[in-house]
């Protein structure tokens, strides 16, 4: 049987650049982010609690109860991942910037043949760990909304449940 | 042929090359000479699209651009290699890079010189760095060479060597522009002496033209740098105040 080996990074990277050390950064960095983010979990479970009151050993929902709106239940919990966003673009700039350090590489990459050579290694990355950071920041807003939606008792819901939404989103 | 016509570089009001005229045939190997300032590096600079300019340059009629670059090649004592890389992964890099790159040449360098093939090139000696900047160079598979002081650092048989093993190896077509201060030692290995001054081409020669004037690099240069050899005794009266 083949052993699955992921694609090498190194080749969209600037030259000699160690790139395991950024991709381990970005994926803790993204690791925390999920975390914190898993805030929202907490005080969700905790709102859902106070839905109910406990008759007689069961747990009863309270008449009139509502869920605070989701802007409310997810505020600050996607706190690190525009940081992160902004580390990505940090990562470009600092790709740029090492072809200054120990050396002026930047003239071999000025002098290539294929004139985005330079910018392919200094952007690829970056563009990449964006992508990720963009695309599971919006899956965890849509999981959390679902939860949201489809966990929280028919009723217990307020009208302007998803006032904000878009601000938590942008 | 590389050739410069009327090539102007201003930085901040002050011009750093005036005017400059030139022509680089294939074939040759050119000693590039002048003080500290003088603009040989702000001319090699110009030659690979490294700064704007005014004037002309172009390679075989062509202005030198990405589709003809790689016929140029530049070694520099401020380098131009990745630190982080080995010797083994720059191959890999040039090759990919660069279609005329010489892998049979950067081997046999590699051998002679005796450089570590799996360390990074930043943990090199100055010395080695440099011996590997110009192989990088000379392995590009370039017809124009260009090296800025590629020695800085090295020790007198680091550079001998290089002389030698430069001469054996270069073919026919391939021409070296080499600036250096390094004048009496590398006097016997060019062909031709451009001399640099505040931006201004101030002396151009072949070497063989002088020796049969009966004359040596050094003192053409001195002659033409209007160098007065009496300089350093009426300095030394000035500081010590002794009479002359």
């Amino acid at each position: 049987m083949r052993k699955f080996r992921l694609p090498s990074l190194q080749r969209h990277a600037p030259p000699g650049l160690n790139i395991k050390a950024e991709r381990n950064g970005f994926l803790l960095l993204l690791g925390a982010a999920t975390l914190c983010s898993a805030n929202f979990l907490l005080w969700y479970f905790d709102e859902y609690d106070r839905l109910f009151y406990n008759h007689l050993g069961i747990k009863t929902l309270t008449p009139h109860a509502q869920m605070p709106t989701f802007a409310a239940l997810m505020e600050n919990s996607m706190l690190l991942f525009p940081f992160l966003a902004l580390l990505t673009v940090a990562a470009a700039i600092d790709h740029y910037a090492y072809h200054w350090k120990g050396s002026k590489s930047i003239y071999t990459m000025r002098r290539l043949p294929n004139r985005w050579e330079l910018h392919r290694r200094c952007l690829t990355l970056p563009l990449i760990a964006l992508g990720i950071t963009v695309v599971w920041a919006l899956a965890l807003i849509g999981i959390y909304a679902a939860i949201y939606q489809f966990v929280t008792p028919a009723g217990c819901l307020p009208p302007d449940a998803w006032d904000g939404f878009w601000r938590t989103v942008l | 042929m590389i050739e410069i016509n009327n090539l102007t570089k201003v930085y901040n009001r002050k011009r750093a090359l005036d005017e400059v005229s030139l022509k680089l045939p294939q074939g040759q190997i050119i000693g590039l000479f002048g003080e500290n300032g003088a603009g040989k590096t702000t001319l090699m600079k110009c030659i690979l699209g490294f700064l704007r300019y005014e004037g002309e340059i172009t390679l075989d009629g062509e202005p030198v651009t990405r589709k003809n670059i790689a016929r140029i090649s530049f070694a520099t004592c401020e380098h131009s290699f990745f630190p982080g890389l080995t010797a083994e992964a720059h191959k890999e890099f040039y090759a990919g890079q660069f279609p005329a790159f010489s892998a049979k040449r950067f081997e046999g360098l590699m051998d002679f010189f005796e450089l570590p093939r799996k360390k990074p090139i930043g943990s090199f000696s100055t010395g080695q760095k440099n011996q590997f900047e110009v192989i990088l160079a000379l392995c590009q598979g370039a017809d124009y060479i260009l090296m800025d002081e590629p020695f800085a650092g090295n020790d007198i048989f680091n550079r001998e060597d290089f002389y030698k093993v430069l001469l054996g190896i270069l073919e026919p077509h391939e021409t070296v522009l080499l600036s250096t201060h390094l004048i009496e030692e590398v006097s016997g290995f060019i062909g031709r002496a451009v001399l640099i001054r505040n931006g201004r081409i101030v002396g151009d020669v072949m070497v063989d033209e002088l020796e049969e004037q009966g004359r040596t690099l050094m003192e053409y240069i001195k002659t033409t740098y209007h160098y007065r050899p009496d300089r350093v005794s009426k300095a030394l009266n000035e500081l010590t105040g002794e009479e002359g």
